[in-house]
C-alpha cells in the first residue's frame, strides 16, 4: 500500500509538469498555477490521510486509548 | 540487514530526486519529505509492537506495576509524534511552527509523568522523618 501511493503521487507530478508546459505554450500562466495547486492538494489529501492511519497505529502500538 | 536497506535506499534516492524538486516544485519536495517519513515510521511501528510486548512481559515478571508501564508508552509515544511533526515543519521550513509543535509535546509529557513526580514526591516526604 505505501509503494503504490509514492507511485500515485510520483504520476500526479509528472502529469502536472507535462500540462503545465503544454499551458505555458499557450500563453495560460493563470491555469498553469491552478494546475499546479491543485496537484499540491491531491497529493495532500493522500498525505493527511496517510498520517491518519499512523496515528491510529501509533494509538494500538503505544496502547494510547 | 534485511529491513535496513530498503529504508536507506529510499533515503539516499528520494534525497537526490529532492535537490531537483526543490528547484522546480517546492511544494512537491515538502510533501514527498513528509510522506517518506510517514512511510518509514509505518514501517518501524510493527516492530516496535513486539518489543513493547516483550518489555511488558519483563514488567510483570519484575513486579513493576502497569500503570507506570503505561504512562511510559504514553510518554514515548507523546515524543514519538512530537518529533515526527516537529521534523516535517523543519523540513517545510516552519521553524516557529516546530518550535510550538515540541512545546505543546514537552507540556504533554509533563501532564501524562504527573502522577509520577506526585508518588515519587510522596515517597520522599514518607522517608523524611
Amino acid at each position: 500500500m505505501d509503494l503504490s501511493l509514492i507511485y500515485r503521487i510520483a504520476g500526479v507530478g509528472i502529469l502536472i509538469a507535462i500540462l503545465n508546459i503544454f499551458l505555458q505554450q499557450a500563453e495560460r500562466k493563470e491555469q498553469a498555477h491552478m494546475l499546479s495547486l491543485a496537484g499540491v492538494i491531491i497529493v495532500l489529501i493522500w498525505l493527511v490521510q496517510m498520517i491518519a492511519r499512523l496515528f491510529e497505529q501509533v494509538e494500538s502500538v503505544f496502547r494510547w486509548y | 540487514m534485511s529491513e535496513i536497506v530498503p529504508v536507506v535506499m529510499a533515503a539516499l534516492v528520494l534525497s537526490f530526486i529532492q535537490v531537483n524538486l526543490r528547484s522546480s516544485y517546492p511544494e512537491f519536495a515538502a510533501v514527498l519529505a513528509a510522506l517518506f517519513t510517514v512511510i518509514v515510521l509505518l514501517r518501524v511501528l510493527s516492530p516496535m509492537r513486539e518489543v513493547i510486548a516483550v518489555f511488558h512481559q519483563l514488567g510483570r515478571g519484575a513486579g513493576v506495576s502497569v500503570s507506570y508501564f503505561d504512562i511510559l508508552l504514553r510518554t514515548l509515544a507523546a515524543a514519538y509524534i512530537t518529533a515526527f511533526a516537529s521534523q516535517i515543519c523543519k523540513d517545510a521550513g516552519e521553524e516557529g511552527l516546530a518550535m510550538g509543535v515540541e512545546l505543546a509535546g514537552k507540556l504533554v509529557v509533563m501532564i501524562i509523568a504527573l502522577p509520577i513526580i506526585v508518588g515519587v514526591v510522596e515517597s520522599l516526604v514518607n522517608l523524611l522523618p
